[in-house]
């Protein structure tokens, strides 16, 4: 019973009380909501200068939306843990809202099939700022994607989305982030 | 919109999928790694969390791997922050959890499993994965992002080290 080859046996048997069960996933459900809710309104949190920033981007948004042009930023994603499915054997978009959420020092390294891979911290969060920050949806459905732009941490694939310099195809549909593929170009690994 | 992509071929399974085929692997290497019950259900907590919130692109046939990989990670970050811990108070013991009918049971089918949690984290690590996994020396480098040698001469390390504990064990 002592050989390495009967673990899995033994440890059936050693740690059998010891089991994923269902006040488990019940804490883990109420954690990843907890998770994806916004902080809740308080009184105490209202402060001059968030009410006044806050306002200024109101005035922007309303002056973009008024000349007909789409916001940059797309609503944010809803109810995670009910959309969180399958998928249909093909890497789909992710939607913007998800990429926007990104912490910058999670990201290990930034490929572009085409073009091979970068992991220079420094330029994965200038290309990371280009992506959420200097892109915006064009209109043209039409455009035929043959790259692929990958994002991955140090557990792997997290972001898997097609591409085709300057364009981006995310949930929120195809987006030009000129400077992103401009700075990528000049700076391979 | 027509795509001429090489595509990854993404999971099927859904979170409860993989909760109810998985999540207790993951409670116990964990388990076996902290030798904590609590930490081991705050990894499996985290590993899934994230899971849920950040939906990463999960190949088919490789949730596994990849849900063992991020809890070899985080056990490894909570590993290096107990250091007060572990030189101060020493290391947790390794408490035993089986079925009710196997308690009383002879101890020494369970003195493997406490020499395996004896085992230092880089070589418990290889253990876990190919004998409690039975992931293959190849998968186990890719999951490390170590050489499939290091794996190798991991593995046949721990095993000398097994050996010579159990030994001990015998003897006493």
């Amino acid at each position: 019973m002592n050989k390495l080859e009967n673990l899995p046996e033994v440890t059936e048997q050693a740690l059998n009380g010891l089991r994923a069960d269902d006040s488990l996933k019940n804490r883990i459900l109420n954690a990843a909501l907890r998770e994806e809710k916004p902080s809740s309104f308080s009184l105490k949190s209202v402060r001059l200068v968030p009410v006044l920033l806050s306002s200024v981007a109101l005035m922007l948004l309303c002056v973009f939306l008024l000349n007909g042009k789409k916001p940059l930023l797309p609503e944010g994603e809803k109810n995670l843990i009910r959309s969180f499915s399958a998928g249909s054997g093909e890497v789909v978009s992710v939607s913007f809202g998800s990429f926007a959420g990104t912490d910058p020092a999670s990201v290990e390294s930034v490929e572009l099939l085409s073009s091979g891979k970068v992991s220079d911290r420094a330029l994965i969060a200038q290309f990371l700022d280009a992506l959420k920050n200097h892109s915006e949806i064009v209109p043209n459905d039409e455009i035929v994607l043959n790259d692929r732009l990958n994002l991955f941490d140090r557990d792997g694939l997290l972001f898997s989305l097609p591409a085709e310099a300057p364009y981006v195809r995310w949930a929120d549909g195809v987006r030009r982030c000129e400077s992103f593929f401009e700075m990528f170009g000049n700076h391979p690994d | 919109m027509k795509e001429n992509v090489e595509t990854v071929n993404q999971t099927l399974l859904s979170f409860d999928d993989l909760y109810r085929l998985y999540a207790t692997d993951v409670l116990r290497v964990s388990y076996y790694y902290l030798g904590n019950r609590e930490q081991a259900e705050d990894v499996t907590q985290d590993v899934f969390v994230r899971l849920i919130t950040n939906r990463p692109v999960l190949e088919q046939g490789r949730e596994k791997a990849w849900l063992l990989k991020v809890a070899l990670n985080r056990c490894r970050d909570i590993w290096r922050g107990s250091w007060f811990k572990k030189v101060v108070l020493g290391h947790p013991a390794f408490e035993l959890f089986p079925a009710p009918d196997e308690i009383g049971t002879a101890a020494d089918r369970y003195a493997l499993a406490e020499a395996v949690n004896r085992l230092r984290p880089e070589f418990k690590e290889v253990v876990l994965l190919f004998y409690y996994q039975g992931f293959s020396v190849t998968e186990i480098a890719a999951m490390l992002e170590i050489a499939e040698g290091t794996v190798s001469s991991r593995l046949s390390r721990a095993r000398s080290k097994l050996q010579e504990e159990l030994k001990g064990e015998e003897s006493r």
